[in-house]
């Protein structure tokens, strides 16, 4: 069951996995185009395959409060194919798009009134939606995108929508690298976002399966909405079902044509390839495109947490729960030590939190995470955790933060730097064994920390952190009038009301 | 990078023009039909095998691009050779083996040793074959090897970690109804299989209570030897040198016979059951199908299959069931199917799944047969099956990406008794695949007039009733739950002091240690009326015990004479038929009773060192106060002991029972104490459960230290 297009992603990559540094710098290389179009590349002939990655900055924090949840709807539409593909004769097929708009917009808008809706209206226009759209069936050659992508031997074709960017990944046999270039460069020109209300009734079905029928899913919703007040950053990435069900062409359109510019993404190709050809191949299908404004930053800051917020989500699953601290993103210094806080916390079985509470069985597992939900703005330091019966969340709780206590206290030892760094080279120097997984990383630290040289960067500031860092950031954040607890308790199933499927409308 | 193996064996060739049945769909050629690919003629390398002296498989390939060393391998046992009493012991083991360290390494010592140096070992264990891997720098493959060979061959099993792996599985147990998608599978696959079957059962709270670190040991012993292990090996070494340090780090592990048991192998007929099992929840989740096809080399249909699944539900996007469920119909984000075609010893299983919207659910299941049922019905078109074909033969260079993969591939074709021309001559075989033969799997394969269907979801929303689809078999969910052991308080010094006094007061009052030592064995003859839903019964009761752990009860009802025998180990149920082994839970409840009997407690708590005996202050009983005293019986469950302060006789004990998954508080009064031999027995007992009266017994005859038949315990007829 992992054939799933655009997953949202929901996590940050773990820093730790970066190519050795001085065989990293080696080896990519890169070239800007003038239209600001950044390309990098490695070179590698191990298999005649290549993974060539596209990352645009757009992600559901650049949304607007009418449009949430449109970052990840356009990602999925982006495979209904362009002027071209998926289609018999667009021009045709186009009067019927904007015919099926219009009847979508006025039935969205009706429905949207709720109790004051008028059935009878509602009903015609949901006839004469499916009328047009089977009309325009005519014309639509559905899948065709995926289906020539298929043909020629793709595999890992996909893409994800996280809070801070879009993603479209694949991987191919080397020989077909032009026809990627076509097809994207083609989408990028020529999109044609057809069969919008029947990809969104599959959108909200992602919600369902992601958030609604899962206890993980549904806390974490809770757990992100709870600790941002006023930042983006606390919308769930797919949007809340009222938000998707207003969601049309054109919102997609207009996003679309905002973010999805040269100058606001970057290109990585990795695999067996030659540089120069592939220039000149990117030039050829991509050169063309223009530069554009770019849209502002979000200015919108978090407000300093002034207490702690306590929150329980009921669910009928098995106790679990999240704690999130506030703390500055990339490239505060701060945040590198959170990043060897959290591997002193959590990396592997000599890691504290699986020494003193999943050993001791209080917990079956405690986990951190540094940088949720995203790392273009201030984001969270994440510890989750699932106690072992009879234990409850409350032990557990108590013993993470004793754990954080231990930080803000006593030095760590060397040997337990030492430990995490060795670490951190081997899996610098693992890293490179895959060209999908270095596609990812250079995109992610190219178009989030803006220089993939981050990931040196990164390296030699962990190699900086002292004693006294640990100690001092650990007792900066780790405070409770800056956390936030989110408890997934048992839903008493007798006495519960029935789960209201807020998008019954449909 | 260095040279590399070539051979000429294998060469991947991928297709230049593939797009020819395009052309049909569509009035002007695209631009992307106008692109000409070069081919690609790639000769992937081919692992060196290599066989050690104690008949260890290794399947060599150098890759010198990065410092690193992998070895990804296999041990041919599995969980499908666990006993039925217990269920969950190989991938209990397997992680134990792991955590437990080893003999001369503490497991601490052992997690320090290898993240230092960033190196990891894991084990683990899937239902055909046992896994392990080492991952370490090129520079410490000596000593990664060293610590690889130890776990392999001196693991410690360590008490503590055994514990600590049970508690985490009986946690995982508790879990297993949150997720709607591991609930309908689990069902799914006991409804197809069996709960008697390795493929249809999962373990269960009783199983993994069970398992005890002699089982780890004999479980390494039957199949953990050099013989029995196949290692696929990559990374930055040379062959020869490294040939060298494996007859070093394995030397003195000699080869050794290992017997797989035989697996039943279930009948394969397909059988119609619709199944529904509550979850408040807004989407239906399910799973529609039946076994799948057991895959031996040998096995003709392979090829077509493989097009043929690809078609239906494997290949992703392009699907039939994705492009019809979701793409056209909207019904679902996650949309597919899965024919299991890895297993040997069974067919595992075929199913259709997805997930929709409650008041969708009808429409999705109608659909997903539909589409079945077509595949079986007319041939696939030309142009359909043309890109899938394309599509298995241009991917198949990714079965080739990396050193590991090359490697750990070829070993597991071997392992499973492939042709060598296997690889080689897959593509030609996938495309000489026609539309007929596609259908003719289809009719052979595929059965949409029997399927097994598992829907977790609210029916009370459904579009339409289940039962439009069969007969519906409602799934009951019961939450287990471990008995929660009550701890015992902790004891002051005084405490402990105190309960010597009244124990040794106890045993005066019972006729001194001396006799009680010198009590062999006891035969009891009782009437007792027990307390039913359906009123009271009076059942005849004989009871045997052979000290200190033989017991037998012999119970006259109406409805016949029942046994329960206990061996020591085991507990047996019979009648005048049969005998049959009893779940673990029993054998625990009668250790508990053993270990309560008051001529066995009273000398376990005078003379045995490990007798942790504490006074928990007084209470009447029967209106006479009563010292109570504190003890942990053999299950870990606490004992409470009421000992009369009048006349020094045990009148009460107080302890917890599980009895099929349920937590009993039990009270046992005992009064009308005599004399049998010297020592004073209880002739009176009443039991209540959870406050309610549920056992009155009256003693008629009790004998000590009489020339008691041996065979009573014998289990063996």
């Amino acid at each position: 069951m992992k054939q799933i297009r655009s997953m949202l992603i929901l996590f940050l990559f773990c820093v730790s996995g970066i190519a050795s540094a001085q065989n990293l710098a080696d080896r990519v290389v890169e070239h800007q185009f003038d239209n600001g179009l950044k390309l990098l590349m490695i070179e590698r002939h191990t298999s005649p395959t290549v993974a060539p990655y596209i990352l645009f900055k757009a992600g559901s924090v650049d949304e607007s409060d009418d449009a949430r949840g449109i970052a990840h709807m356009l990602e999925h539409m982006l495979f209904k194919g362009t002027k071209t593909i998926g289609t018999t004769d667009y021009e045709k097929e186009k009067k019927v798009l904007t015919e099926i708009d219009e009847i979508g917009d006025a039935l969205d808008k009706e429905r949207a009134k709720g109790a004051k809706a008028d059935d009878a209206k509602i009903t015609e226009l949901e006839e004469s939606l499916a009328a047009k759209q089977e009309a325009a069936k005519e014309w639509i050659v559905s899948g065709e995108y995926t289906k020539i992508y298929t043909q020629h031997g793709s595999t890992g074709f996909n893409a994800g929508t996280s809070v801070d960017y879009t993603i479209y990944t694949v991987e191919l046999p080397s020989n077909k690298l032009e026809l990627w270039a076509m097809l994207e460069s083609d989408r990028l020109k020529n999109a044609v976002l057809r069969e919008f209300y029947v990809e969104r009734e599959a959108v909200k079905e992602e919600r369902r399966m992601a958030v609604d029928t899962r206890p993980g899913g549904k806390l974490y919703e809770q757990f992100i909405a709870a600790s941002f007040t006023a930042h983006p950053y606390g919308m769930p990435i797919i949007g809340w079902p009222s938000d998707i069900a207003m969601l049309n062409r054109n919102k997609a359109e207009e996003f679309f044509k905002i973010h999805y510019a040269p100058n606001n993404s970057v290109m990585v190709i990795v695999g067996d390839i030659n540089i120069e050809n592939t220039i000149k191949l990117i030039d050829k299908y991509f050169g063309d495109i223009s530069s554009q404004p770019l849209p502002d930053e979000v200015t919108v800051r978090e407000p300093a947490q002034e207490g702690e917020r306590r929150i329980e989500v009921e669910f009928d699953a098995e106790p679990q729960m999240m704690i999130g601290f506030h703390k500055p993103t990339i490239p505060h210094f701060d945040d590198y030590v959170l990043d060897m806080i959290s591997a002193i916390l959590s990396d592997g079985r000599t890691s504290r939190f699986y020494k003193n509470i999943v050993e001791e069985s209080i917990a079956v597992s405690v986990n951190s995470i540094n940088g949720y939900p995203g790392a273009r703005y201030d984001n969270l330091f994440v510890i989750s955790a699932t106690p072992r019966s009879p234990n409850t969340t409350v032990e557990v709780e108590e013993a993470i933060y004793a754990e954080l206590e231990k930080l803000k206290t006593e030095p760590v030892e060397e040997k337990e730097f030492k430990r995490i760094l060795k670490q951190i080279d081997a899996s610098f120097i693992r890293a490179l064994s895959s060209n999908a997984g270095m596609s990812n990383q250079l995109a992610f630290y190219e178009g989030i920390a803006g220089d993939w040289r981050y990931i040196l960067d990164w390296r030699k500031k962990m190699y900086e952190i002292t004693p006294d860092d640990i100690m001092r950031v650990a007792k900066t954040y780790f405070k409770k009038s800056n956390r936030t607890v989110a408890t997934l308790v048992k839903k008493e199933i007798e006495t519960s009301e029935d789960i209201v499927d807020e998008e019954e409308s449909e | 990078m260095r040279k590399k193996h070539f051979t000429n064996l294998l060469v991947i060739v991928t297709l230049i023009t593939c797009l020819v049945a395009w052309g049909t769909l569509t009035t002007n050629a695209k631009p992307h039909e106008e692109l000409e690919f070069e081919p690609i003629d790639f000769k992937p390398p081919v692992p060196q095998k290599h066989v050690l002296s104690n008949g260890m498989e290794l399947y060599l390939l150098e890759d010198h691009e990065l410092p690193v060393f992998d070895i990804s391998g296999l041990i041919k046992t599995g969980t499908i050779y666990d006993p039925v009493e217990k269920i969950g012991l190989a991938s209990i083991f397997a992680s134990v083996m792991r955590t437990g360290g080893t003999i001369t390494r503490e497991p601490d010592a052992l997690n320090e040793e290898l993240e230092s140096m960033a190196a990891s070992v894991e084990i683990g264990m899937s239902p055909e074959y046992g896994s392990v891997s080492l991952s370490t720098m090129a520079e410490d493959i000596e000593k990664g090897l060293e610590i690889f060979a130890d776990i392999l061959r001196n693991p410690a099993f360590r008490e503590e970690k055994l514990e600590l792996r049970k508690q985490q599985a009986i946690e995982a147990i508790r879990r297993r109804n949150d997720n709607p998608i591991q609930l309908a599978w689990r069902n799914f696959s006991t409804i197809l299989y069996g709960k008697d079957h390795p493929f249809g059962w999962y373990s269960e709270i009783e199983t993994v209570e069970s398992i005890t670190v002699d089982d780890l040991n004999t479980f390494h012993k039957n199949y953990y030897h050099p013989n029995n292990i196949m290692l696929a090996i990559t990374g930055d070494f040379d062959t020869e040198t490294l040939i060298t340090q494996f007859e070093k780090a394995f030397e003195g592990w000699e080869m050794s016979d290992v017997e797989l048991s035989n697996v039943a192998e279930v009948e394969d007929a397909p059988i119609s059951s619709v199944n529904y099992i509550h979850k408040e929840l807004p989407q239906t989740t399910m799973l529609i199908g039946h076994f799948g096809i057991k895959r031996t080399p040998d096995f003709p249909d392979f090829f077509a299959l493989r097009v043929m699944n690809e078609i239906l539900g494997e290949g992703g996007f392009t699907s039939r069931l994705m492009s019809e469920v979701r793409e056209k119909h909207g019904l679902a984000y996650m949309v597919g199917s899965l024919m299991s075609m890895s297993f040997y010893t069974n067919p595992g299983e075929w199913f259709a799944y997805t997930q929709t919207r409650t008041e969708k659910t009808a429409e999705a299941i109608e659909l997903i047969i539909k589409v079945v049922s077509d595949l079986r019905e007319n041939p696939v078109p030309s142009d359909e099956l043309q890109r899938t074909k394309d599509s298995l033969i241009n991917s198949f260079v990714f079965s080739f990406e990396s050193s590991s993969q090359i490697a750990f591939q070829q070993m597991m074709l071997d392992f499973r008794g492939f042709a060598p021309d296997y690889l080689e001559t897959y593509t030609d075989k996938i495309a000489k695949v026609t539309a007929e033969d596609v259908q003719t799997v289809a009719q052979k394969y595929l059965h949409p007039e029997a399927l097994t269907i598992v829907a977790v979801g609210k029916q009370d929303n459904f579009d339409r009733p289940l039962s439009e689809f069969g007969e519906v078999n409602v799934i009951e969910i019961k939450q287990p739950e471990p008995p929660p052991v009550e701890a015992i308080p902790d004891a002051s010094d005084d405490d402990i002091a105190k309960a010597q006094e009244i124990l040794a007061a106890t045993v005066e009052a019972h006729g001194g240690i001396d006799l009680l030592k010198a009590v062999d064995n006891l035969v009891l003859e009782a009437d007792n009326t027990m307390i039913t839903p359906a009123g009271p019964a009076v059942l005849q009761i004989g009871m045997y015990v052979l000290y200190p752990d033989k017991y037998r009860q012999d119970v006259k009802t109406p409805q016949g004479e029942f046994s329960l025998i206990y061996d020591g180990e085991t507990a047996y149920g019979s009648s005048m038929r049969e005998i049959q082994p009893l779940p673990p839970e029993i054998a625990t409840s009668v250790k508990d009773a053993l270990f309560r009997d008051p001529i066995q407690l009273l000398e376990h708590l005078s003379l045995s060192e490990s007798a942790q005996l504490q006074f928990a202050g007084s209470e009447d009983v029967n209106g006479t106060p009563a010292s109570i005293l504190v003890t942990e019986q053999p299950s870990g469950e606490m004992l409470k002991i009421y000992i009369s302060e009048e006349t020094n006789y045990i009148v009460k004990m107080v302890y917890r029972e599980t009895e099929q998954g349920v937590t009993l508080n039990k009270e046992n009064i005992y009064s009308d104490f005599r004399d049998v031999d010297g020592i004073k027995i209880a002739y009176g007992f009443v039991q209540n459960i959870d406050g309610n009266p549920h056992i009155n017994s009256r003693t008629n005859l009790i004998m000590l230290n009489t020339d008691i038949d041996e065979t009573l315990f014998e289990t063996s007829k």
